[in-house]
C-alpha cells in the first residue's frame, strides 16, 4: 500500500481518503439547509465526532490548492532531507475546500444562527466517527500515530512516540475542528496549552532542521483543511502501552511567570530582567522599601518597549521646610526598557534599559540584562551602571571603545528633565542577577537576586546593607493583582502591590444598552420606514437622525454630529433597524454622516451581504466587506422623504469634572472637583456659540504656593492664580464656524474666550482625504491672556501662535505620528512630536515632547515639555455606549515653554470618520462571546500570556 | 508639578482594576437581560414567563436565570431536555443529570452516561453507587475526561437553593469523585422525589468556578 501510494501518490492516497470517508459523507440535497437541521435529521450515534465535521465548499478549493502549491514550493526550496518525504506525503493530500464551523452542536447552532452554516447545493458535509489517535509529524518526514489520552499535551506525545521531546521547540497543534495554535514545548518556552483532541495533527519541526516559522504556519493551515487526522500511510503506530508517560503536568505547562520589581519594571526585587509583558498591558506598582515609597505606572505600548514613570517618596528627607512643610521629598523619574532579541533554545533574551533617564537623575542607572528560562526557573544576569551598578566592582567593558566610559561624572542636573547623554553607561559597573522559581502552587513564584547596588552612594542617606542578596515571594491574587513580600539588604522587609491589566482587551458588556434588533434572513414585504424607524435608529446607535429618504433601491439616512468609539458596532445596530423596516426592493443603506453641518462621508451598506454576515457564517471567499466609505453626495431630487427632523438649536449638558496636580511640594495630590455646564446655541448647523461655566466646590488648592520662577512669559505658570481666584469661572465662550472649502479641504474660524487662560480669534485649515494615511492642518491664532478670574477681563500679554501639523498613520504597529511645528504661547518656536499606538479596542498609548528655541534655563525645571498619555474609550469600561473617551495625561511639569493653545474645536477630531481605521475598532471580545472556547484567551490567574 | 485636566480620573484608574473585573461582569450565563436575571432569592413571582414554554430556574454564581425549553415532556424518563438562556447558551438534562452545557465559559460539549438505575432505586439504596461518566470539556480540548463517581444518600444539606418545597420531604443524594485529580469537581447533589422517581432539584459544577443549581419553574410545572 505504501509503495502504491508513493508511485501513484497523487491519486491513490486521495482515493484512500475518499474511500475511508465514503460511508460518512452526505451531500446537502436541500438548498439552504442549515447545518443544525442536517445534524438533527440524521440518527445520532455515540461514535459521532462533531469536532471533526467537514463542511466542504467548492469555492474554497482554489485558495487551498494555492496554499498547498506554495507549501510544496517552500519544501522544494528547503533542501532538507526530510522535506522530500514531507513533500511526497503532502502532495497526496486532497484539497478539501473545508470551512471550519465554530461549535458543532445542533441545539446551540439552532439558537445561534450567526454561527449556523447554510449548506448550499454543491457543498458537502461529513461527520466522522470518533478517532482514537493523534497524528504526529516530524520535519524529518516521519509520522507517528499515537493513542489519544485525555490530559496529555503535545510534549507528552512527542516524548512517548519519539523520545525526541528535547529536540523540538515548537509544536503546531491542528485540532480536528480546524483550529491551529503554536505552543512552546521546550524547557525555555513551555506554555500553557490545549490538549490535542482525538484526530489532531501535531506538526513538530526538529530544532536541528531549523524550519522557518512561516513554513510551519503554512503547513498547519493546510493540515487544518483535512479534518480528522487519519491519512498518513506508513505512520508508526504507538499503542496505548507507549503512552505510559502521558500524564499532563499543569505546572510544567504553565506560561512564564512575569512580574514587576520594586521599581515597576519587569524583574526580580531590585533588579530588572529582560522579560516584558505582552503589548497592551498597563500596570501600577506601589512598593515600600525603606526609606523609599514608590508609585510606578508602566505601559507596554509595543511588544519590545516597556515605558513608565514613577514618583519616589523619600521618607527621611523633607521636600523643603520652607516650601513644603513636613512633606517628604518627592522625586519624579521616567524609565525605559527595550527588548533587543527574543529568547531561543540557546540564546537568552536580552534587554537594555534606563532606570531614571530624565529629571534630577537621583536614581539614574543603566543596565544590560539577559534572561534565560529552564523549565520553572528563569535566570537573569546583567551589568549595571550608575544606581543599578553602584557597587562598581567591575571595570566598564565599554572603556575598550573609549576611555571616556571609565568615568561617570555627576550629571549636571540644572533644571532637570533633560537626557544625560554624557553619563549613560559610564563609570564603574557591577554585575547583578538572580533567578525566579515558579512553584508547583501556580499562583506563587519565589525570587532570589544578587544586587549591583551596595547602597553607599544613595542620594541622601546611605541605608545599611547587610547582604547584597535579596529574597522574595510573589503571590498572584487573581488576574490583576500581584503581592510581593521581600527581604532585602539583609535587614529589611519590603512589600509591593502590582495592579495590572491587558488594556488592549478591556471590554464591558453593554447591559444598559437596548437589546439589539434581531436580524432576520428575510426582508419585510411591507414598507415600514417612518418615524419609528428614526426613533429606533437613534435609540440603537445613539446618532442624531436628520432625515430618512428612499431613493430607488436604497435608503439614505442623514446623520449629524455622530460620535462612536466603535463605528462598526453602531452601524450594525442601525443596519438592523433599517433591515427590519425597509422593504425588500431596497438593496443598500446609505448613512450620510456630517459633523456640524459639514458633509464628511457616506457609509454605504450592501444589504444582502450585510444580512448574510449577520445571519450565517460565510466561507472566506464570500467575506467581502459590505460597508464602503464614499465621498459625501447629496440626496437625489427624486428621493422620497419618509422622515425629517428639525435639529435642536440649543443644547445643554451638565456634568462634573476634576483637576489635579501630582507630586508637588505643596501636597502630593492637589485636586479640584467642580460642577460644570456646557451649552451650544446653533445659529446654523455650521455656526454656533458655545460655552461652559465651572463652579469649584471641593478642592485643596489653597495649599498651592509653589511657583518656581520662569524666564518666559507666564502663559501657564499662573496656574495657582487661575485655580484659586474665584469659585465660578467661564473657561470657554466662543463663536465657531466650520465649513468645506473644496473636496477634502476643511476650515474653521473662531473667536472668543478660547480657553481658561487665553482669549482671541483664530482659524484652522485642513486637508484630509478619506482613507488617506496622511493629513495636513494649519492653525493660526491671535490671543491675549485672560484675567485670573476667567471672566471678561483681559491682561496685557498678547501673542500670535499657531502650527502646521502633519498627521501620519505610519501603518507600523498601528502607530500614528503627529509632527507640529510653529510658534507657542510664550512666543517660542519649535516642534512637537507625538507618537501614539491605538489598539483594536480603541485604547491608545501615546507620548510626546516639545523642543523649542528656549534654553533649559529659560524653560525652568524640566528643561523641555514632555508627557505620556492613555486614552480609553468609555465604551470599553461602561455598560452603556456613549462614544466618549477618557484621557489621562501625565506631564512631569507644567511650564511656559512649549505651551499650546487649548483649542475647543479641532478639525482632525471633527473629521475622524475619514480614517478607515475607525471602522475597524471593535470592543475586545468578552471571553464568553468568543464562540470557540479554545480561542478564548487563557485565564490570567497564573501568569501573563506570551 | 503636574496639572492634568480629566473628566473622570477614576475611570482610568479603575480601568486597571477592571481587568480583573471584566471577566466577572461576563458571568458564565452571559448577556442575560434584566428581565431574566435577578439576585438569588428575589421574589420569583415578579418574573413573567411565557406559558408556551417550559422553564428551568437556574442559579449561577449568585444570579438567577430562567432558561426556556420547547422539549415536549422534559421530565419524562430517558428524555434529554434542552434549555436555552437569553444569552443563547444551551443546557441539556437527561433524567435530572446535566449532560451538556454549550456556550458557557466552561462547556461540557458532550457527556456519555452508562445505563444507570432509576432514581427510585437509587433513592432507596443504602450502599454508595459507583459509576463512570465521560465528558468532552472546552476550552482546552479536554476530550474524553473520565470521572469515577460515587453516589450516596445524604442528610438534608444545611445550604441549598431549593424553593417552594420542603427539603426534608425529598431524598438527597450527593455525587463525589472517587479520587481527587485535576479534573475533579465539587460534589453534585440531587433532591429526588422518591414517590415520583425523579429529580426535582439538582446542583452540578461544570468547573470549579461555575456551579449551577436548577429546578423546574414554576413549581406547578413539576
Amino acid at each position: 500500500m505504501r509503495a502504491m501510494c508513493i508511485r501513484n501518490r497523487g491519486r491513490s492516497c486521495a482515493l484512500a481518503v475518499a474511500l475511508l470517508l465514503a460511508p460518512l459523507l452526505a451531500c446537502a440535497d436541500e438548498p439552504g439547509m442549515r447545518l443544525s437541521e442536517w445534524l438533527a435529521a440524521r440518527p445520532a450515534s455515540a461514535d459521532d465526532y462533531p469536532a471533526g465535521l467537514l463542511w466542504q465548499v467548492p469555492e474554497e478549493e482554489a485558495a487551498q490548492a494555492g496554499l498547498r502549491a506554495a507549501l510544496l514550493q517552500r519544501l522544494d526550496a528547503a533542501g532538507n532531507p526530510g522535506a522530500g518525504r514531507l513533500r511526497a506525503w503532502l502532495s497526496g493530500l486532497p484539497v478539501t475546500g473545508r470551512v471550519p464551523v465554530s461549535i458543532v452542536d445542533p441545539d446551540w447552532l439552532s439558537a445561534n444562527l450567526r454561527h449556523n452554516p447554510v449548506v448550499r447545493p454543491g457543498q458537502r458535509i461529513s461527520l466522522p466517527q470518533r478517532p482514537r489517535t493523534v497524528e504526529l509529524i516530524l520535519s524529518n518526514g516521519r509520522h507517528y500515530r499515537v493513542a489519544h489520552r485525555s490530559g496529555a499535551h503535545a510534549p507528552d506525545y512527542l516524548a512517548a512516540a519519539t523520545g525526541l521531546a528535547g529536540d523540538v521547540d515548537w509544536v503546531w497543534v491542528v485540532q480536528p475542528d480546524g483550529l491551529v495554535k503554536r505552543f512552546g514545548v521546550a524547557g525555555w518556552n513551555r506554555q500553557k496549552q490545549d490538549e490535542p483532541a482525538p484526530g489532531a495533527w501535531l506538526w513538530a519541526p526538529l530544532r536541528s532542521d531549523a524550519w522557518a516559522v512561516e513554513l510551519g504556519d503554512d503547513m498547519a493551515e493546510f493540515l487544518a483543511t483535512q479534518g480528522v487526522a487519519s491519512g498518513a500511510d506508513g505512520a508508526t503506530e504507538m499503542g496505548s502501552d507507549s503512552n505510559g508517560a502521558l500524564a499532563a503536568d499543569p505546572v510544567r505547562d504553565a506560561d512564564l511567570f512575569i512580574s514587576a520589581n520594586d521599581w515597576g519594571v519587569i524583574g526580580l526585587l531590585q533588579t530588572p530582567t529582560a522579560r516584558m509583558r505582552p503589548a497592551g498591558y498597563g500596570a501600577m506598582t506601589l512598593s515600600r522599601t525603606m526609606p523609599y515609597s514608590r508609585t510606578n505606572v508602566f505601559l507596554q505600548p509595543l511588544e519590545w518597549l516597556e515605558f513608565g514613570f514613577r514618583y519616589t517618596s523619600v521618607s527621611d528627607r523633607y521636600y523643603g521646610v520652607a516650601i513644603a512643610g513636613d512633606q517628604s521629598y518627592k522625586d519624579k523619574s521616567m524609565s525605559l526598557k527595550l527588548k533587543l532579541n527574543d529568547e531561543s533554545a540557546y540564546v537568552p533574551q536580552v534587554a537594555v534599559g534606563l532606570l531614571d533617564m530624565t529629571g534630577t537623575g537621583l536614581f539614574a542607572g543603566e543596565y544590560v540584562v539577559a534572561s534565560k528560562r529552564t523549565g520553572q526557573w528563569d535566570w537573569s544576569l546583567g551589568l549595571g551602571w550608575g544606581y543599578v551598578g553602584a557597587r562598581g566592582d567591575v571595570s566598564n567593558p565599554l572603556a575598550k571603545l573609549s576611555p571616556a566610559f571609565n568615568t561617570r561624572v555627576k550629571p549636571v542636573v540644572g533644571t532637570g528633565g533633560n537626557f544625560s547623554w554624557s553619563t549613560y553607561f559610564r563609570g564603574p559597573a557591577a554585575l547583578f542577577g538572580g533567578m525566579q522559581y515558579h512553584t508547583r502552587w501556580e499562583p506563587l513564584s519565589l525570587k532570589l537576586e544578587y544586587e549591583g547596588n551596595n547602597y553607599r552612594h544613595e542620594p541622601f542617606h546611605n541605608p545599611a546593607q547587610s547582604s547584597p542578596w535579596n529574597v522574595g515571594a510573589v503571590y498572584r491574587a487573581g488576574r490583576a493583582l500581584d503581592v510581593t513580600l521581600g527581604y532585602e539588604r539583609g535587614n529589611l522587609l519590603t512589600l509591593s502591590l502590582t495592579l495590572q491589566t491587558d488594556m488592549a482587551r478591556l471590554a464591558t458588556p453593554k447591559l444598559d444598552d437596548p437589546a439589539p434588533v434581531p436580524v432576520s434572513e428575510f426582508a419585510p414585504a411591507k414598507n415600514a420606514l417612518g418615524q419609528a424607524t428614526a426613533l429606533d435608529l437613534e435609540r440603537q446607535s445613539g446618532w442624531s437622525v436628520r432625515r430618512i429618504v428612499q431613493e430607488g433601491d436604497r435608503v439614505r439616512v442623514d446623520i449629524d454630529g455622530a460620535k462612536a468609539s466603535y463605528w462598526r458596532e453602531s452601524l450594525d445596530r442601525a443596519g438592523a433597524v433599517l433591515h427590519r423596516d425597509a422593504p425588500a426592493e431596497v438593496k443598500s443603506f446609505v448613512f450620510a454622516h456630517s459633523q456640524s453641518g459639514v458633509p464628511l462621508a457616506d457609509l454605504t451598506v450592501d444589504r444582502a451581504g450585510w444580512v448574510a454576515r449577520q445571519t450565517e457564517p460565510l466561507p472566506p471567499a464570500q467575506q467581502a466587506d459590505t460597508v464602503v466609505i464614499r465621498q459625501p453626495a447629496a440626496a437625489s431630487q427624486s428621493a422620497a422623504t419618509v422622515y425629517q427632523a428639525e435639529p435642536a438649536r440649543f443644547q445643554f449638558e451638565p456634568g462634573m469634572g476634576l483637576k489635579y496636580n501630582l507630586g508637588g511640594p505643596d501636597g502630593f495630590i492637589l485636586y479640584q472637583i467642580f460642577a460644570e455646564g456646557t451649552a451650544r446655541w446653533k445659529l446654523r448647523d455650521d455656526t454656533w456659540l458655545q460655552g461652559g461655566v465651572q463652579l469649584r466646590f471641593l478642592d485643596n488648592y489653597d495649599k498651592f504656593r509653589y511657583t518656581q520662577g520662569s524666564l518666559l512669559p507666564h502663559v501657564r505658570t499662573y496656574l495657582r492664580e487661575y485655580m484659586t481666584s474665584t469659585r465660578l469661572t467661564l473657561p470657554n465662550l466662543q463663536f465657531t464656524h466650520v465649513g468645506k472649502l473644496a473636496a477634502n479641504q476643511y476650515y474653521s474660524v473662531y473667536g472668543g474666550f478660547l480657553e481658561s487662560m487665553f482669549a482671541g480669534a483664530g482659524g484652522e485649515w485642513m486637508y484630509r482625504a478619506p482613507g488617506s494615511s496622511v493629513a495636513l492642518g494649519i492653525d493660526w491664532n491671535r490671543v491675549r491672556q485672560r484675567d485670573f478670574r476667567q471672566d471678561s477681563g483681559l491682561m496685557d500679554y498678547r501673542v500670535n501662535t499657531g502650527h502646521a501639523t502633519l498627521y501620519w498613520d505610519t501603518g507600523w504597529n498601528d502607530v500614528l505620528a503627529t509632527l507640529s511645528a510653529g510658534r507657542y504661547l510664550a512666543g517660542d518656536r519649535g516642534v512637537t512630536v507625538d507618537m501614539a499606538r491605538t489598539f483594536p479596542n480603541g485604547v491608545r498609548f501615546g507620548g510626546y515632547f516639545t523642543k523649542t528655541n528656549v534654553t533649559a534655563v529659560q524653560f525652568g525645571e524640566g528643561s523641555f515639555d514632555k508627557g505620556i498619555y492613555v486614552a480609553i474609550p468609555f465604551d470599553a469600561m461602561m455598560t452603556k455606549t456613549s462614544g466618549k473617551m477618557a484621557t489621562l495625561v501625565w506631564q512631569p511639569l507644567l511650564r511656559d515653554g512649549g505651551a499650546r493653545l487649548d483649542r475647543a474645536v479641532r478639525l482632525y477630531d471633527m473629521t475622524r470618520l475619514l480614517d478607515e481605521r475607525e471602522l475597524q475598532y471593535r470592543p475586545a471580545e468578552l471571553d464568553n462571546n468568543i464562540p470557540i472556547p479554545s480561542q478564548r484567551p487563557l485565564q490570567w490567574g497564573v501568569s501573563a500570556p506570551q | 508639578m503636574t496639572i492634568i485636566l480629566i473628566r473622570s480620573l477614576f475611570i482610568v484608574i479603575a480601568a486597571l482594576a477592571l481587568g480583573g473585573c471584566a471577566e466577572m461582569a461576563a458571568t458564565p450565563i452571559a448577556a442575560l437581560t434584566a428581565r431574566v436575571v435577578q439576585p438569588a432569592g428575589a421574589p420569583a413571582a415578579e418574573v413573567k414567563l411565557d406559558p408556551r414554554f417550559a422553564y428551568l430556574r437556574v442559579s449561577v454564581n449568585g444570579a438567577v436565570a430562567f432558561l426556556a425549553s420547547d422539549t415536549l415532556a422534559p421530565d419524562s424518563p430517558g428524555i434529554t431536555s434542552v434549555w436555552y438562556s437569553a444569552g443563547r447558551e444551551v443546557l441539556r438534562l437527561q433524567d435530572g443529570r446535566l449532560t451538556g452545557a454549550v456556550g458557557t465559559s466552561t462547556e461540557w460539549r458532550a457527556v456519555r452516561l452508562p445505563v444507570l438505575p432509576e432514581w427510585r432505586e437509587l433513592a432507596q439504596r443504602e450502599a454508595p453507587f459507583r459509576w463512570r461518566r465521560v465528558r468532552d470539556v472546552m476550552p482546552g480540548y479536554r476530550l474524553g475526561v473520565e470521572d469515577a463517581l460515587l453516589l450516596r444518600r445524604i442528610a438534608v444539606p444545611k445550604q441549598h437553593l431549593l424553593l417552594g418545597r420542603k427539603a426534608d420531604g425529598l431524598v438527597w443524594l450527593e455525587e463525589t469523585f472517587e479520587e481527587q485529580s485535576a479534573t475533579a469537581l465539587p460534589p453534585a447533589r440531587y433532591a429526588v422525589d422518591a414517590a415520583a422517581g425523579r429529580v426535582v432539584y439538582g446542583e452540578q459544577c461544570i468547573a470549579g468556578d461555575l456551579c449551577l443549581a436548577w429546578q423546574r419553574w414554576p413549581l406547578s410545572a413539576e
